[in-house]
């Protein structure tokens, strides 16, 4: 029963920030359509801000979320302005092809800047060290983490539903030409959309960097599970893709438990392709494919 | 609130475009690139991974090499070739594609025209690129572990280090001997490694020597090498009750379940199985005091007692701004040395000479000796078999030689900290 508990609590606190990175993908997929292969690379530059704010001005990693967080703002609007809406909303290659090269960019850069090194926050106890709560063991930086994420998925889920923004982000969503023609200006849509998956991304890299250690190919790691989390739930559900993130924690931890650590990545990929098997639009998608 | 706030109905077009990409992402990134010059230069390919989980390794282990390539071009070169200079040539060999580990190598070799290689530190990617090197008839020098390389038959590969089998089987025994001396009894073992083959061979091979030496294996593990968490398999360890941990795996993942161990209350030994994150300045850095007392099987250390050891890390440490030369540097600068005494002894830059020069060198002082056992020299299977395994153990922040006595830069200190 312990080892039930401990798997669930831990799956369940990684799965928040698998989520959360699985969130801002599914965001810009909802929105532009645009499959974004550098969202690893955002998450790589969370990590890897909030480390030069941590050694650079000792700031506390979550403090540091307060200037990280207007930060990829501006990244993710300037990159939308400048290279992303070259390739919103088209089918070709193209879009492939330029989120490929931007993650291989950023992540060239990480290995000039920063070196192949491992690099984490030096003396961080929160995400080093374990806590125990009865039978049960917890890093506070897992736990911090995860509320984070929580709050992060509540205040998406409030823009999207309560506000302008959000009726013209999902109208836009909906139909984009009807929306433009109905006064949206689909254009401003795009780079706020940019802007808030760009952001949730550098938001789950700060977390992470509290127990991960930040490499220029970290974000690969977390791509995977994200593109994971988001197919579980249906490409473009954006709280679903949160759900996502949270079943590939446990499923992890559960395979790990209770029959391998070495298959806990085969467990994840076994539930991929039964829900691409029998329900190829998602878990969570209301509308199943033929 | 409805849970479903943006719904679309992905076509499988898109998700098979998805995993398309995923797998061309997976294929990693192209080499750094790098041009030898012309006249009066020799060229030696250097493959390593430069990008992925193994980049540290791979560029320290092509600092390693391009010091003592500038350590050879100052003291006047080749000088039989009338003093021709050396040139490195690196390339990324990625860390997870031994497809292109051979493919850089082909160029390096085919449209670079290198005389020699070395490479590529991890044991796959050594695999492939030493067939190219075979194929085309220029010689490797390796710092790569695996048996499997000098079990070819291959006439062209030169393995620089001990084989996994000599260091897993040294691993154990070596641990004892040093605990010994504390008398700190070592009775339950758990082994604890990643998936990857290599290290997973000598993690089994670990676990087979401990128990013919009379010890009880308490717990096997073997995790992914991405692995983002490893608080349930330190937990299903610990509740092993093992006296010592064999640990084996990349920088990021070693530093998680030390981490984990230590912060579960585990104070014994760990005991890195030779290679990999554990002897990286990353892993020292990412756990601070918990590093002091690790242990690990190494190839190599920059403290050994050889005259000159001192000035080459030194300069190492100050032109990479690093605290100490890694075990991967210091192989790599040994077999720059090698190469340019074979050039010498052949009179010749051709591959083939080079490679016969290499089959007859011995190696007792200088530089291209500095290897445990100070002595480098190959078996007709490329084997170096003079060398010896041996122990470090991170003290004050670094690895310092702990074991055997030959080699042994400071005591072993009695228990982790």
């Amino acid at each position: 029963m312990t080892t039930f508990a401990q798997a669930a609590i831990t799956g369940l606190l990684l799965g928040g920030v698998y989520g959360l990175v699985a969130m801002g993908l599914s965001l810009v997929f909802g929105v532009m359509r645009v499959v974004n292969f550098a969202h690893g690379e955002f998450v790589l530059i969370g990590m890897y801000g909030t480390l030069a704010l941590y050694t650079g001005l000792h700031l506390n990693p979550f403090v540091a979320l307060l200037i990280i967080v207007p930060g990829a703002l501006l990244l993710g609007a300037a990159l939308q302005q400048v290279l992303i809406s070259r390739v919103t909303r088209t089918t070709d290659l193209r879009q492939l092809l330029l989120t490929l090269g931007l993650s291989l960019i950023i992540q060239s850069l990480a290995l000039i800047i920063f070196s192949p090194s491992q690099r984490s926050l030096p003396g961080f106890a929160w995400g080093s060290e374990l806590v125990r709560l009865g039978p049960i063991y917890v890093r506070p930086a897992h736990v911090v983490g995860f509320v984070i994420a929580v709050v992060v998925t509540g205040a998406l889920a409030l823009l999207l539903t309560r506000t302008d923004l959000g009726r013209a982000m999902r109208a836009t969503v909906d139909d984009a030409e009807m929306a433009e023609s109905s006064g949206v200006r689909t254009n401003r849509i795009y780079v706020v959309g940019m802007a808030i998956g760009v952001c949730i991304a550098c938001i789950a890299g700060a977390v992470l960097i509290t127990y991960y250690p930040a490499s220029p190919n970290a974000g690969q790691t977390f791509l995977v599970i994200a593109f994971v989390a988001v197919v579980l739930a249906g490409l473009g559900n954006v709280v679903g893709a949160f759900l996502g993130g949270l079943m590939a924690g446990l499923m992890q931890q559960f395979t790990a438990s209770f029959i391998s650590v070495e298959l806990q990545d085969v467990g994840l990929f076994a539930l991929f392709i039964a829900v691409l098997v029998l329900r190829p639009n998602g878990l969570f998608s209301r509308k199943q494919a033929a | 609130m409805s849970s479903r706030l943006l719904r679309f109905h992905a076509s499988r077009g898109v998700i098979g475009a998805v995993a398309v990409a995923l797998a061309l992402a997976a294929c990693g990134g192209g080499d750094v690139g790098g041009t030898g010059a012309a006249g009066g230069t020799v060229k030696i390919g250097l493959p390593h991974p430069l990008t992925g989980v193994w980049a540290e390794g791979g560029q320290n282990a092509l600092n390693g090499a391009l010091l003592a390539i500038d350590d050879v071009n100052a003291a006047g070169g080749i000088k039989s070739l009338k003093g021709a200079k050396l040139s490195g040539v690196p390339a990324d060999t990625s860390s997870d594609d031994p497809g292109q580990a051979a493919s850089v190598t082909r160029r390096l070799v085919q449209q670079d025209g290198v005389s020699a290689l070395i490479g590529a530190y991890v044991s796959a990617l050594s695999l492939t690129a030493s067939t190219e090197a075979e194929k085309a008839g220029v010689p490797m020098l390796t710092q790569a572990y695996t048996d499997e390389l000098t079990k070819r038959g291959y006439h062209f590969l030169f393995q620089l280090p001990p084989p996994s089998s000599a260091i897993g089987a040294q691993t154990v025994p070596y641990v004892q001997d040093a605990f010994a001396t504390a008398n700190i009894p070592l009775q339950r073992v758990a082994v604890v490694s990643s998936n990857d083959a290599a290290l997973k061979a000598q993690a089994e091979g670990t676990a087979s020597v401990a128990q013919s030496k009379g010890l009880e294996v308490v717990s096997t593990e073997f995790y992914p090498i991405d692995i983002t968490d490893a608080s349930v398999m330190s937990q299903q360890v610990i509740g092993t009750r093992p006296d010592i941990v064999f640990l084996g795996g990349p920088t990021a993942a070693s530093i998680l379940v030390v981490q984990t161990l230590r912060s579960l209350g585990y104070t014994g030994p760990v005991v890195g199985l030779g290679g990999g994150g554990i002897l990286d300045k990353g892993f020292g850095d990412a756990l601070g005091d918990n590093v002091n007392g690790v242990l690990s099987m190494a190839a190599w250390n920059w403290d050994m007692p050889f005259d000159g050891m001192v000035d080459v890390n030194k300069r190492y440490m100050d032109r990479f701004d690093q605290p100490f030369m890694p075990q991967e540097a210091g192989e790599s600068y040994v077999a720059v040395w090698d190469l340019a005494q074979s050039m010498e002894d052949a009179g010749s830059s051709e591959p083939k000479d080079i490679a016969t020069a290499l089959q007859m060198l011995s190696m007792t002082t200088g530089p291209g000796s500095f290897m445990p056992g100070q002595k480098v020299s190959f078996s007709e299977s490329g084997l170096n078999p003079d060398t010896f395994p041996m122990l470090i153990q991170w003290q004050d922040g670094v690895p310092k030689g702990v074991w055997p006595m030959d080699v042994q830069a400071v005591p072993p200190i009695a228990a982790s900290q």
